[in-house]
């Protein structure tokens, strides 16, 4: 949202990139991000013996 | 079988089903009623948020948010998606390790202090009674549109519903209804958004189709940007908003997601901190399913409404709809008066068009045209989809039965945790403390019972802030539980001098902002415009600023005062380890 105007000169797939990232692009990269942590959390708790079971 | 019989049907069913699964798990204990026994599988969970979080205003009225402010709908949708990312980051394993039943109950422990319990309770009831009014208001809404009966009835009926389900099987069963309400909601949705997809591009993916090409080398967004500019609108893909003003709202609509008690109460059903971290990043996923959807049934549907209207090019003979040839989706929803057509020019065709567009009226006058002659709610792109795709009839029923659903669902989780904020908070914390665990159940029926009867009396009776009510309940919720509840898990040092303190001054200044620019209960005391404002600021924003300021009064107040008692160090660090001890 901060470059959306720089990202808005690349078209890509039919979508100014700018426009695609707000109102596709960010949702993508947060669900991402939540299962990436998620996955890693799990590993790293195990790794250092706190996780529940 | 014609249509309302069909809706019937379909309506019916669901609350048949619904219904069967409350009695099925009806609540045995404080903690059934509270937190489902903590016995809830994360992607149950994650479908449950999802069902909870997304209201009716998700499903009626979002695409169309997005139809009509193009670029500058974004911030919903980024904003209402990414508070599950601090959601997941920073507070659901917390609270979940915490694993007692409700949030103003975390903050009274961990700020050793039934003041701040006290607070924490006023702030979530202000926050959750001015959301489930719209939400009674969109049952009644949904009903009286598809079913033909009056709206108080709807809401009787709603409210009946509600009290079964959520009065006899408090948490546990609103958990798997919300599975259930998920299901049907999603389906309704996304159905019409397919079949229209595809008859206007060819693609039936909706998050694909709104990037393709309708005619050789023209992508829809270009010639959607191109009509609308045509028309003196501003062009779909780009924004109007200042960049700060964007960046605040869309700040204060993630911290206030993150901070809606609603939301975070269902972190405490799942059986593990584990379980807590996946069941947001499921609920994100689900909720992903139709945020996704939802710009591309925007862009459709503005695409498909401008063109009905302006069929030709802007100038050219003829080019605009004659309004005794209008479509039969157009006369059912004239009807309802979702659409309403006023010929000023009495020229017998419509004309749409930005007629506070300066630049333009030039050429409007030209053109013989006194005025935009067409009125559209903007609730009217999900409702009318199925029939301006010429779906059929069973697929409109679904969509009356998926928008209660949407309406029902979030109402449920709202007047439960206003229940449990009554029982558990005030009736067995500040009034009665030796409560035995079988009359605070029934408290707590009691209290959801009222909830309900309140809900209804408002979505009948709507106070005028209805609309102004999603600027204050996020705003509220950014500035007052968010940082608390932050500050209480990755501080040892903040006291509960300070949280309180950080806790009204965020309450007070949020609300006196929307207060002084909306007016509610009084007079604005100011235009409501952008030269007015706060650094740029708009009412929808101004929740960042109030969790800012309520950090820095939380610190600074704190590190005045005396530390917290040995006991409070003790359990913040046990709820940042996941194994319990």
């Amino acid at each position: 949202m901060l470059l959306v105007d720089e990202l808005n000169r690349i078209q890509f797939a039919g979508f100014k990139l700018g426009f695609w990232f707000a109102q596709q692009g960010s949702i993508y990269v947060f669900l991402v991000l939540i299962f990436f942590y998620a996955h890693r959390m799990a590993k790293i708790d195990k790794k250092h013996d706190v996780d529940e079971e | 079988m014609d249509l309302q019989s069909l809706t019937y049907l379909v309506v019916g069913a669901t609350f048949a089903l619904y219904i069967a699964i409350a009695f099925k798990s009806k609540a045995r204990s404080t903690g059934d009623f509270y937190v489902a026994g903590k016995h809830v599988h994360p992607i149950a969970n994650g479908m449950a948020t999802a069902a909870d979080w997304m209201s009716a205003a998700s499903f009626l009225s979002m695409a169309g948010l997005i139809a009509f402010l193009g670029y500058d709908g974004s911030v919903y949708l980024m904003g209402w998606t990414g508070g599950y990312v601090l959601l997941a980051l920073l507070l659901a394993p917390y609270l979940r390790k915490f694993g007692k039943f409700t949030v103003p109950e975390f903050i009274g422990d961990r700020y050793y202090s039934q003041t701040a319990r006290v607070v924490a309770v006023i702030c979530l009831i202000v926050i959750s009674f001015t959301y489930v009014a719209g939400q009674m208001r969109g049952v009644g809404i949904v009903f009286s549109r598809f079913l033909s009966v009056p709206i108080e009835l709807g809401l009787i009926v709603g409210m009946a519903i509600v009290f079964l389900y959520a009065v006899l099987g408090g948490m546990k069963g609103i958990t798997y209804t919300q599975v259930a309400q998920y299901c049907v909601l999603i389906f309704a949705y996304t159905l019409p958004a397919v079949f229209i997809s595809f008859q206007v591009t060819g693609n039936p993916i909706p998050q694909l189709a709104f990037g393709s090409e309708i005619a050789p080398n023209l992508h829809l967004l270009e010639k959607l940007d191109q009509i609308v500019t045509d028309l003196g609108f501003a062009a779909y893909t780009s924004g109007s908003k200042s960049t700060i003003d964007v960046f605040f709202i869309t700040l204060a609509l993630m911290v206030g997601t993150a901070g809606l008690p609603h939301v975070l109460v269902r972190f405490f059903t799942v059986p593990k901190v584990r379980d807590a971290r996946a069941s947001a990043a499921w609920a994100l996923l689900f909720i992903a399913v139709l945020y996704t959807t939802a710009p591309s049934v925007g862009a459709l549907a503005r695409l498909n409404l401008t063109t009905t209207i302006q069929h030709s090019p802007v100038g050219t003979e003829n080019a605009n709809l004659v309004y005794a040839e209008r479509p039969e989706w157009f006369r059912t929803w004239e009807d309802t008066g979702l659409l309403r057509v006023n010929d000023l020019n009495d020229d017998g065709k419509v004309q749409y068009y930005n007629d506070s567009n300066p630049d333009f009226a030039s050429r409007a006058k030209t053109m013989g045209w006194k005025g935009n002659e067409l009125t559209v709610d903007r609730d009217i792109i999900v409702l009318a989809n199925p029939e301006i795709a010429g779906l059929p009839n069973w697929v409109i029923a679904f969509v009356a039965a998926g928008g209660i659903a949407a309406a029902l669902s979030t109402a449920a989780g709202l007047l439960l945790v206003i229940s449990a904020a009554v029982s558990h908070d005030l009736a067995k914390s500040v009034f009665a403390r030796n409560l035995s665990d079988r009359s605070e159940l029934r408290v707590g029926r009691i209290s959801a019972g009222v909830a309900i009867l309140l809900a209804g009396y408002l979505g009948y009776n709507p106070p005028g802030f209805v609309a102004q009510v999603v600027a204050l309940a996020f705003g509220l919720a950014a500035a007052s539980l968010f940082p608390a509840i932050l500050l209480g898990i990755f501080s040892m040092r903040v006291n509960r001098e300070g949280a309180i303190a950080g806790m009204l001054t965020g309450l007070m200044f949020t609300m006196g902002y929307i207060v002084y620019f909306k007016g509610i209960f009084i007079e604005p005391l100011a235009e409501n415009v952008a030269a007015n404002w706060l650094f740029g600021i708009s009412p929808e924003g101004i929740g960042s600023i109030g969790m800012m300021l309520n950090f820095a009064v939380s610190i600074t107040v704190s590190s005045l005062t005396k530390k917290p008692p040995e006991s409070v160090r003790v359990m913040v660090q046990s709820i940042r380890v996941p194994r319990s001890n």
